[in-house]
């Protein structure tokens, strides 16, 4: 699981199959002094997340699979929650 | 999944017996600078595609063991071609917070 943050998304009209109907959302992962860190990755959103929000993404393709009720779907990341700015902190 | 621009493509004299008819592509997966600037691409990758994409098209690729499950047997694959990508909407900062 890594911290992102939403900065986007992406519209596809030819795809795999499986992702008819999802929403893709760019998250891009953040190290620990919240500086963009590797490439952005496209997640699945069933939290409905909106635009720069803080988020966890987590790279289970087995919940992934069976999120879009597909099990030969090649999906992988999603957001998993959305972080309180409350109650988080780094060291 | 990541983003990636396609550069070219890769045909094989000599294959693995469980590919056949293949079409691979080799692509730049975008780094965190590249939705803004169009550089700072990460390393180049061999990705298999089945959508038909083209040189220069932006793609979505899905990496590692879940790169084999649209196969039906099992294939050594770990970069799939799962979306052409029509439209990218990207904002590197939120314009709301200072």
């Amino acid at each position: 699981m890594r911290l992102a943050y939403i900065r986007g998304y992406v519209t596809s009209t030819v795809k795999h199959p499986s992702f008819h109907g999802a929403r893709l959302l760019i998250a891009q992962p953040v190290d620990q002094a919240d500086k963009p860190d590797g490439s952005p990755q496209l997640v699945l959103d069933p939290l409905n997340t909106s635009l720069h929000e803080k988020v966890i993404i987590c790279s289970d393709g087995s919940w992934a699979r069976n999120y879009l009720k597909d099990p030969r779907s090649p999906a992988r990341w999603w957001v998993m929650g959305i972080v309180d700015p409350e109650g988080s902190s780094t060291q | 999944m990541r983003i990636a621009t396609v550069i070219g493509r890769v045909t094989l004299s000599v294959r693995h017996s469980s590919l056949r008819g293949e079409r691979l592509l080799v692509v730049l997966p975008w780094g965190p600078t590249t939705a803004q600037t169009g550089e700072g691409h990460e390393y180049s990758i061999v990705a298999y595609d089945s959508l038909g994409a083209g040189v220069g098209q932006t793609i979505g690729i899905c990496e590692s063991a879940e790169a084999t499950r649209p196969f039906e047997k099992p294939t050594p694959i770990d970069a799939f071609c799962a979306a052409l990508i029509d439209t990218v909407f990207y904002q590197a900062t939120d314009p709301h917070t200072a």
